[in-house]
């Protein structure tokens, strides 16, 4: 298996936090819903500063893990998109891409992706307080987010 | 007949009461309300709530009680472990985060959760388990959300240490 490389991930301009925390996951018949409060910190405090929404339409897969045991994207390769080198995650950045994502080979392994899909298909990672989810979708989400 | 059947049993009465009362002053027995509060919430645990501490304490041989605060779904020592950080807001798990390594991780475990006869499995690369009655402890030594060592309990609540 090709080795898994995290890709820092910014996708809207004003979406800085350092932490997320999930609300909730929401998942309709052909959309699943996240929502995160976003958490930044000063020093020893830990401030909320906003909601953000993501949605996913017709997501290929959804994964979630105990964010600690994932050693596998802890110890995986950063690379900032920009860059492309490596960048040292401290703090972490919550939201990420992963290429070579081990979900992927999970679904080719059983069969569950074809080649034509495998191309399209982006993983997108979130890190949370507890948990770590991966999405396989084709689309990039809709965000929303509401500033406290 | 009736009026001395009622003085007997008004006098048995008066009797009881006066021994019961003088029992109670003399032995010392007094009510004692207590109740514990979080550290950083408004939460009130009941007294079945409260623990005692079983460590002996060498310099508390006088009589003096410690009490340990633990909210009766918690295991024994894990309140008084998390009162030693902050809380980090979130609605998905109560998160408190404090400043420290992964050794003062190690250290926090032994200090607030041994004397319970908890059961530990080492793991080894840092990563340790307390059994107890309610619920796993976890020690992990790295996360991928925080990039530091972490304590959590039952995956219901987690401690974060930073270096900074």
């Amino acid at each position: 298996m090709k080795e898994q490389i995290v890709h820092r991930w910014i996708p809207y301009g004003s979406l800085t936090p350092i932490y997320i925390s999930l609300n909730e996951l929401k998942h309709s018949s052909n959309e699943l819903q996240l929502t995160f409060k976003l958490i930044d910190r000063h020093e020893d405090n830990f401030i909320e500063s906003g909601i953000a929404t993501f949605t996913f339409i017709a997501p290929f897969a959804v994964r979630y893990s105990s964010e600690n045991d994932r050693l596998d994207l802890i110890n995986a390769k950063h690379v900032d998109k920009e860059s492309k080198e490596p960048i040292p995650e401290f703090p972490t950045w919550p939201l990420f891409k992963v290429e070579n994502s081990s979900l992927l080979q999970w679904k080719k392994e059983i069969s569950a992706v074809v080649e034509y899909d495998e191309k399209r298909l982006t993983c997108y990672g979130f890190t949370e307080v507890f948990y770590l989810i991966e999405i396989l979708s084709v689309t990039e989400p809709e965000i929303k987010i509401v500033k406290e | 007949m009736k009026k001395i059947t009622f003085k007997k049993i008004t006098m048995l009465f008066l009797t009881i009461v006066s021994i019961s009362s003088s029992l109670l002053f003399s032995t010392g027995i007094k009510e004692v309300d207590a109740a514990c509060y979080g550290a950083f919430s408004t939460e009130v645990l009941s007294s079945s709530d409260v623990s005692p501490n079983t460590e002996l304490n060498e310099n508390n041989i006088d009589g003096d009680v410690t009490i340990q605060c633990s909210d009766g779904k918690y295991p024994s020592g894990w309140v008084n472990l998390r009162n030693t950080a902050k809380p980090i807001p979130s609605k998905s798990i109560p998160n408190w985060g404090k400043v420290g390594t992964h050794s003062t991780a190690v250290s926090d475990l032994s200090k607030y959760l041994s004397g319970y006869n908890y059961s530990i499995i080492n793991y080894g690369s840092g990563k340790i388990r307390v059994v107890t009655p309610k619920g796993d402890i976890m020690l992990y030594p790295s996360s991928k959300t925080y990039g530091e060592p972490t304590i959590k309990w039952s995956n219901k609540e987690a401690i974060r240490y930073f270096e900074v």
